[in-house]
């Protein structure tokens, strides 16, 4: 490594440009200077190159000065393929290389991997939320390279994916695996795959849909993204669940493909999957959406194009208490071979490949039988949804509104920093599917209390349908504080809650669930300091009616604690929907059992999304 | 009975997050890559759980995809710079492919006829050829992707205008 002087002034003021901090995945500090984002550091050339980026972009003038040989500039280009494209654009710059150097030079390796790839543009792929993974429930964000043959496939394009080491978070226990996700305890690193795998993977293995948001990225800073990639793929990135995490270095690409966009400069403090996308439309980069529903999404929509004899036929032939099919093949309609086929697939993908194994002659036998009748799908594919999910209501929301809480007036405030819960405005959100973090609300009553009514810190529901063909659990958990009331007082008490059980969905807007619902209360207002609680739940939840959408849920537990303490609950929510999306009024009424008293409320509250 | 009863009551909310079991195999080596070494025909999860699986899919994947050569397991020792082959995509797409020729149409049919160059003009002869002849291409449950790319090769030379493609 050279030694280098002080940059010029010149120079300083390109490292702090757009296009160098890019490269260097550097951001500014609140108090001046700038911090790098790679936490390896093999990535920098300067010792200081960590929080340098002049130190930096000097030393690697000084490498391109130094590379004397068409070997060694073969290896510089190989090793910052980027930095060097960039830097032979900076005409500054540009006049202070050696005067034998009038192209840059360029990595043959990296130029066959681009050929073959014939770089177009850039795809955005999001994957849809998955409730039942901590990681995986905001939805997940990675890029696809599209070719500019129109007739190569989407599935053979190759995407770029940025994510943490599982391997090591396999290891490690839940509550560890959420601490050191959060305080960036896992390197992240790129890798790069086909986008079948992808598919494969994310719609059939997980049964997630996927947005695809194809950018307005041209060829050329296409291939400057993939120049970028090739000196960041094997740098370790730690990796942050909330702020460093897939989507911003998802978008950290982007940057270094087009630097005027700052894309990562955009972003508020925390980074979800879907801002990243609502960022991008923002600065005009998408061009249109396309979906690519899941397999489950699949067989709902395709069982439902059997009537109800040809749905039993494909259960009996699922379920093999109609073997198939060998002589009598023809007398099933394909499309009830393949949904049998499909239903068996969701059913044993997620087993052991011992216990699988037992149903792949079945499956073989449903594929041959399908085989034998030459028709294409007479199946369609489930329509796109309306509204993406960038489309629906941002993840913050504030809330002011006023009641009556057992007769007396109260004014509210209620502040929730992510994501959604049941009866927020539907559009773009699956039905039955909520994320509650940080929920506080805070009250102030006529009679002069200002008091804290409820923090959950965590609220997740779950609920999906179940029909013939699929039979998901539906379940909810839910952890805070609020008040209960109890002998004519309303103390703060906390509470750990779930639910497990069941939903239908008779018709495409309405979901009944009823589950078994228990629940720990805890405080020092408790004579028994804790309290379990069991008992059953049950509750309606409906969309496009009256405006909005809204619940209705009832609950009947039965606390051990105190032996005559069954509360019973009934609690009504309906949110109308204002204006573009982000607005909305929600009036509440509700009976809520207590230990030794009730209580009733009934409140209407003003929301802003933000 | 207390701590029964609030054992249980944990025990709920709790399940949804249940600390996963230490996985028997490297998630990677399931059909995820490799010619015919372990690409099964019905793949799936292992197992271990869509929820420990969640994990890895917004996890990183095997990362050998840059120009390395993989050259074992029985496949070509050239590298895999675009994933061209129809060997290696039959690998990766053991389940899809299978259920896209039992209908004679999909899009991921229509990937290996591009991945093996298959003309626009003989793409309905390809798809229509190798669902009448399912059965050969896919005679048990225990195929091999080997064995699949084989099986279609011979069904392909029997046919005069596909038998170009499958020469070599």
């Amino acid at each position: 490594m050279a030694a280098v002087a002080d940059p010029a002034p010149e120079l300083a003021s390109l490292a702090e440009s757009p296009g160098w901090l890019a490269l260097g995945h550097y951001h500014p500090l609140p108090g001046g200077g700038f911090a790098g984002e790679a936490d390896d550091p093999h990535f920098f050339l300067s010792a200081s190159g960590h929080h340098d980026p002049a130190l930096e972009l000097e030393a690697t003038l000084a490498a391109l000065r130094e590379a004397g040989t068409p070997e060694s500039r073969q290896r510089l280009a190989c090793r910052y393929p980027a930095r060097l494209d960039w830097i032979f654009r900076q005409p500054e710059l540009y006049r202070q290389l050696p005067p034998g150097m009038s192209s840059h030079p360029v990595c043959s390796e990296l130029e066959a991997w681009m050929n073959s790839i014939d770089p177009k543009g850039v795809t955005l792929v999001f994957p849809s939320a998955y409730l039942d993974s901590a990681s995986s429930m905001f939805g997940h964000s990675f890029l696809r390279i599209d070719s500019r043959d129109p007739k190569s496939p989407p599935l053979l394009a190759t995407t770029i994916n940025f994510t943490a080491d599982a391997e090591k978070a396999r290891q490690d226990g839940d509550l560890f695996y959420a601490w050191k996700g959060l305080t960036g305890g896992y390197p992240g690193t790129f890798s790069i795959l086909p986008y079948h795998a992808q598919v494969r993977a994310y719609t059939h293995m997980e049964s997630r849909d996927l947005w695809e948001y194809p950018l307005t990225l041209d060829s050329r800073e296409t291939r400057q993204l993939l120049r970028h990639v090739w000196e960041v793929r094997n740098v370790r990135f730690d990796y942050y669940f909330m702020d460093e995490n897939c989507s911003y270095r998802t978008l950290a690409l982007l940057d270094a493909a087009r630097p005027s966009l700052q894309l990562r400069a955009a972003m508020p403090f925390w980074v979800l999957p879907v801002d990243a996308v609502r960022t991008v439309r923002e600065k005009n980069l998408v061009s249109s959406v396309h979906w690519r529903p899941s397999s489950s999404t699949e067989l709902y929509a395709h069982a439902r194009q059997l009537n109800r004899d040809e749905q039993a036929q494909a259960l009996a032939l699922e379920d093999g208490s109609t073997p198939c099919c060998d002589e009598n093949a023809a007398r099933y309609p394909a499309k009830v071979l393949e949904v049998a086929y499909e239903a068996l697939r969701y059913h044993t993908i997620p087993l052991t490949p011992v216990e699988r194994k037992k149903t792949d002659q079945r499956a073989l036998a449903l594929l041959t039988a399908r085989s034998r009748q030459a028709a294409g799908s007479q199946l369609t594919s489930p329509t796109q949804p309306e509204v993406s999910p960038d489309q629906g209501h941002l993840a913050s929301r504030f809330s002011l509104g006023t009641g009556f809480q057992n007769g007396e007036t109260f004014g509210e405030i209620e502040y929730r920093p992510l994501y959604h819960t049941l009866t927020d405005p539907a559009a773009g959100y699956p039905l039955g599917s909520a994320i509650n973090f940080l929920d506080t609300t805070l009250r102030t009553y006529g009679h002069g209390d200002d008091q804290l009514e409820q923090l959950e810190v965590v609220g997740i529901s779950s609920l999906n349908p179940v029909d013939r063909f699929i039979q998901p659990s539906s379940w909810q958990v839910r952890f805070g504080t609020r008040r209960i009331n109890l002998n004519g007082q309303r103390p703060l008490l906390g509470y750990l809650e779930g639910d497990w059980g069941g939903a239908v969905s008779p018709a495409p807007d309405h979901l009944f669930y009823a589950m078994a619902s228990a629940s720990l209360l805890g405080g020092s207002a408790l004579s028994s300091s804790i309290d379990p609680g069991l008992g059953p739940r049950a509750g309606w939840l409906y969309r496009h009616l009256l405006g909005g959408q809204g619940m209705f849920d009832f609950s009947y537990l039965c606390y051990l604690a105190n032996p005559d303490a069954c509360l019973g609950s009934l609690r009504f929510e309906h949110t109308l929907n204002l204006g573009h999306g982000n607005q909305s009024l929600r009036l509440r009424a509700g009976r809520e059992g207590g230990i030794g008293s009730d209580g009733n409320l009934l409140s209407l509250s003003y929301q802003h999304y933000f | 009975m207390r701590t029964l009863v609030t054992s249980l009551v944990l025990a709920i909310p709790l399940a949804a997050f249940a600390a996963p079991p230490p996985p028997s195999a490297p998630r990677t080596g399931e059909g995820a890559s490799g010619c015919g070494w372990g690409s099964l025909l019905f793949d799936g999860n292992n197992g271990v759980g869509a929820h420990v699986a969640a994990m890895s899919t917004n996890a990183s994947f095997s990362n050998d995809m840059f120009g390395v050569s993989s050259g074992t397991n029985g496949c070509s020792a050239t590298p895999v710079i675009r994933y061209k082959g129809g060997r290696v995509y039959i690998a990766q797409n053991m389940t899809q492919l299978a259920q896209d020729i039992a209908r004679g149409e999909g899009e991921t049919l229509a990937g290996l006829s591009s991945t093996m160059g298959i003309a626009a003009a003989d793409q309905t002869r390809f798809n229509q050829t190798l669902q009448q002849h399912f059965r050969e291409i896919y005679p048990d449950a225990t195929v091999s992707s080997d064995q699949v790319m084989e099986a279609m090769l011979t069904v392909m030379r029997q046919d005069p205008r596909l038998a170009a493609y499958a020469a070599g």
